[in-house]
Order: structure tokens, then sequence, then C-alpha cells
């Protein structure tokens, strides 16, 4: 069956959610956007997978004392019954001392869908401009 | 009743209502987003509360001579029935001379349902970066 309306504003919602997890350092509610089994990778290497090491990928940010906002834009989302594919751009600002754009990336990621909540499977980022923050660039 | 998905659209237009109008600095259609006794906070201590003083706001933001397009992304609607929570993030830019982004924020609102149109009934930001 074909995505719906709804199945696709909850996937955009849920970037959302992933975007204000990741920018307020909040751990657990970021890891809570992921599958259990979950992924994330940037330009085609694993920065972290299942939720322990999702968790780590937070504290480690934060550890960084960096204050980043990311901007989305352009999701594109494709997908039949509990399995989509999203891509989309992402503009990301480094607001520690000023605001100063930092990256600029597409996503093109999969999502399944879990008890009846969308959930990223595997977030897959590539990098078009700028540069990674500390925390990806030190992996 | 959970919001539908048509409220949450309705709720996010909202959103954009109130950039575009308060950019374009109508004060009468600024005043259309929020409930008679809707209040917005801002970020460094300011409230502005009332359709006479939303539309005094304007007025003044409009004498002022500043160029400013507010950016919305991360929308997050979350209620029931006939009242909701909006959050999202706030970049507002200075077109004045250049393009030039001097302040990065949340918004955390409480938006109701008044005869079947969604209002802002408080409106708060948070400033993260740079400043009014």
């Amino acid at each position: 069956m074909e995505l719906s309306a709804s199945d696709e504003f909850e996937i955009i919602e849920l970037v959302s959610r992933y975007n204000y997890a990741i920018d307020h350092r909040r751990a657990e509610e970021w890891a809570d956007v992921f599958s259990p089994d979950g992924e994330l990778w940037a330009d085609g290497k694993l920065r972290a997978g299942g939720r322990p090491a999702l968790v780590e990928h937070i504290h480690k940010a934060e550890r960084t004392g960096k204050k980043i906002r990311h901007w989305p834009c352009n999701p594109v989302i494709e997908g039949k019954d509990d399995q989509a594919r999203l891509r989309m751009y992402v503009l990301a600002y480094d607001i520690t001392d000023g605001i100063r754009p930092q990256i600029l990336a597409e996503y093109d990621d999969e999502l399944v869908k879990l008890d009846g909540h969308w959930k990223f499977k595997v977030r897959r980022v590539s990098a078009c401009g700028g540069d990674w923050p500390v925390h990806v660039q030190s992996k | 009743m959970p919001l539908s998905t048509q409220d949450k659209l309705e709720i996010i237009e909202l959103a954009a209502r109130y950039s575009m109008t308060i950019d374009q600095r109508m004060g009468e259609e600024w005043a259309d987003c929020f409930a008679e006794d809707g209040l917005l906070i801002s970020g460094n201590g300011n409230r502005v509360e009332g359709r006479a003083a939303f539309i005094e706001h304007m007025r003044k933001a409009k004498a002022s001579g500043k160029q400013v397009r507010h950016w919305g992304c991360n929308h997050i609607v979350e209620g029931e029935g006939d009242t909701a929570r909006l959050r999202m993030y706030l970049m507002a830019v200075d077109i004045g001379n250049g393009i030039a982004p001097y302040v990065m924020g949340d918004y955390d609102d409480t938006v109701v349902k008044v005869n079947g149109k969604w209002k802002f009934k408080v409106r708060r930001v948070n400033f993260s970066a740079g400043g009014i």
C-alpha cells in the first residue's frame, strides 16, 4: 500500500525530532528516533550503530562544547507499507559564537514503521560543502 | 482526540502566516494569527498582549525601517482536541543591507482552535544565538 499523507507527515516530523534532539544534546531522545538496530553513516563510514553507540555519539558531540543547529529542507519521501526512503538537504549552522554555516549535506535514509511509529533504520549523510562538526571529523 | 494531519498542517501554515505578516509589516493580519487574549513572550523578556498591542508593535516595527525575514523549520506539533503545542526553529535574517542572520531561536507555543481556526494563544521564543 502506498504511503499516506499522514505517513509522510510523520516522517517529516521524525526529522524535526532528530534535529531537536541532536541540537539540544538529548541523547536518549535522539536514539529514540532510530530503530533498535539503527545506524548513522557519514560519507560512507559507519559513525554509530545500535542504541548505546547512538547515545554515545551525542555525549561525544556535547563534550566538544559546540552549539549546532540543523536546518532541513527538500524532503522527498517514497515507499510502501512499513518501509520508506527519505532524501533531503540539511544546512547545519555553528552558533557557538555568532551564526555561521558549518556544513551543507544530503541525506538518503531508510525508514521502517515499528509498532505504528516511523524510525530511522539507516541514516546516510553525505557532505556537499563545508566541514563536519568536530565529533564527526574525529571518527 | 489526537490532532489530525489536517490540524497539524493548518498549525504549520499559521506559523508561516505569522512570519509573512510580520515581515511585510501587516499589523491587522499579524494580529489575526493570535487569539483575542494572545500573548507573545520574546527571549529578551518583551511581552506583547492583546490585539491592540500587536497592531501597535507592528506599527513600531514598520517605523523602524528594519527589513527582516523570519525562517522556520523543524516543526513538531503535539496535542489533542482544540489545544496544541508547537515547537519549531526560528532564524531571523536582516535583509536591509545584504543577507545577515542575526537571531536563531526556538519557539514553544500554545495554540488553540477558535471557531474552527487555529490561533496562537501564547507564542514563546527563546534565543539560541544572536539577539534583538
